[in-house]
């Protein structure tokens, strides 16, 4: 692994003089550099920087109250237009319903199955 | 004939300007609105910002530069970590931004040119004769190296950032930081050797 000589090393320590002295200054600030500054901030959005925190708060808060809204619009909606309870009635009707139909939804006819007509047969194919 | 300079650095102006409990205090009074506090952090840290800004883009558009690491300053403020040193987190705003104005200049191709006159606005405003040529120097120097180069020889050597801080600044491990300082000084010692300055 290379091994760097330490920033403070005499190697350097003339060359890191010699940049330090002869650095090149900056050319001065137009005068009213501050001065311009500070308008371009006071011309930004009022609340800069607290604004967008408080922006968040009002945007999560729009989030919350709208899906509470729809979840209250759709169980008022369930409720209005749900069918109510079956009577009794209705319920021994559809027991007796369900007990009278049981063996017919049951029951299978053995007696002719699609496979033994006579067009489906693979004996036929011969006179074909 | 080859020239030897030997004398201790100067003090930074980061270290000078190195307040850093204050300048908390000055950020929050900045988050709860306060824009006189952004004012005086304003004044305490333009000159490092504008001297580092000058000496990774040269002297073209340097008033806006500066306009625009503050207030990005501003409305990043936050996003700022109060953990952190306020004057790093804003040298790497100023390094973005000036990273930001290179990438720019590439794409224009013409970022060669951008390092020309700044030697000839110096020649300018120093009244000793032999300051200037090695200012100019210097700054041909400087815009021999590469971005990542400059950027780590810039904090560490003119601005006397600590190793650990300028790999913080410029997201990259501590051994990254220097080996480009080992390989940035090798470069500029070669470069003031051509020009007849013995380092």
């Amino acid at each position: 692994m290379t091994q760097f000589p330490s920033p403070n090393s005499p190697d350097f320590d003339r060359l890191r003089t010699f940049l330090q002295e002869n650095a090149p200054q900056a050319p001065e600030p137009a005068p009213d550099l501050e001065i311009q500054l500070m308008s371009a901030i006071d011309a930004l959005p009022q609340d800069q920087p607290q604004r967008i925190q408080k922006r968040w708060w009002i945007l999560s808060a729009a989030i919350v109250t709208g899906l509470g809204l729809l979840w209250g619009g759709r169980a008022w909606q369930m409720a209005q237009y749900s069918k109510p309870a079956p009577s009794e009635t209705e319920l021994l009707a559809l027991q007796n319903f369900v007990e009278d139909t049981w063996g017919i939804v049951g029951y299978v006819d053995t007696t002719e199955t699609w496979n033994t007509t006579p067009w489906l047969a693979l004996n036929h194919t011969d006179s074909l | 004939m080859p020239m030897t300079l030997v004398s201790m650095s100067q003090s930074s102006p980061f270290r000078e300007n190195n307040r850093d409990p204050q300048d908390r205090d000055l950020v929050k009074s900045c988050l709860q609105g306060d824009r006189q506090s952004f004012r005086i952090l304003y004044q305490r840290h333009h000159t490092v910002v504008r001297s580092t800004l000058y000496q990774l883009c040269g002297p073209t558009e340097l008033d806006d530069l500066e306009q625009e690491v503050f207030l990005r300053a501003w409305k990043g403020l936050k996003g700022f970590r109060q953990s952190a040193q306020f004057s790093t987190w804003l040298y790497r705003i100023t390094w973005n931004v000036a990273s930001d104005r290179r990438h720019k200049l590439g794409q224009e191709r013409s970022k060669q040119a951008n390092f020309v006159p700044l030697a000839q606005d110096n020649s300018d405003q120093s009244s000793d004769l032999n300051h200037p040529h090695y200012q100019d120097m210097v700054q041909r120097g400087l815009a021999q190296l590469s971005e990542d180069h400059r950027s780590v020889l810039v904090l560490h050597d003119l601005q006397d950032l600590p190793q650990k801080e300028i790999a913080q600044v410029l997201g990259i491990p501590v051994g990254t930081v220097k080996s480009r300082l080992f390989h940035a000084r090798s470069t500029l010692r070669q470069f003031f050797q051509q020009e007849g300055v013995q380092l």
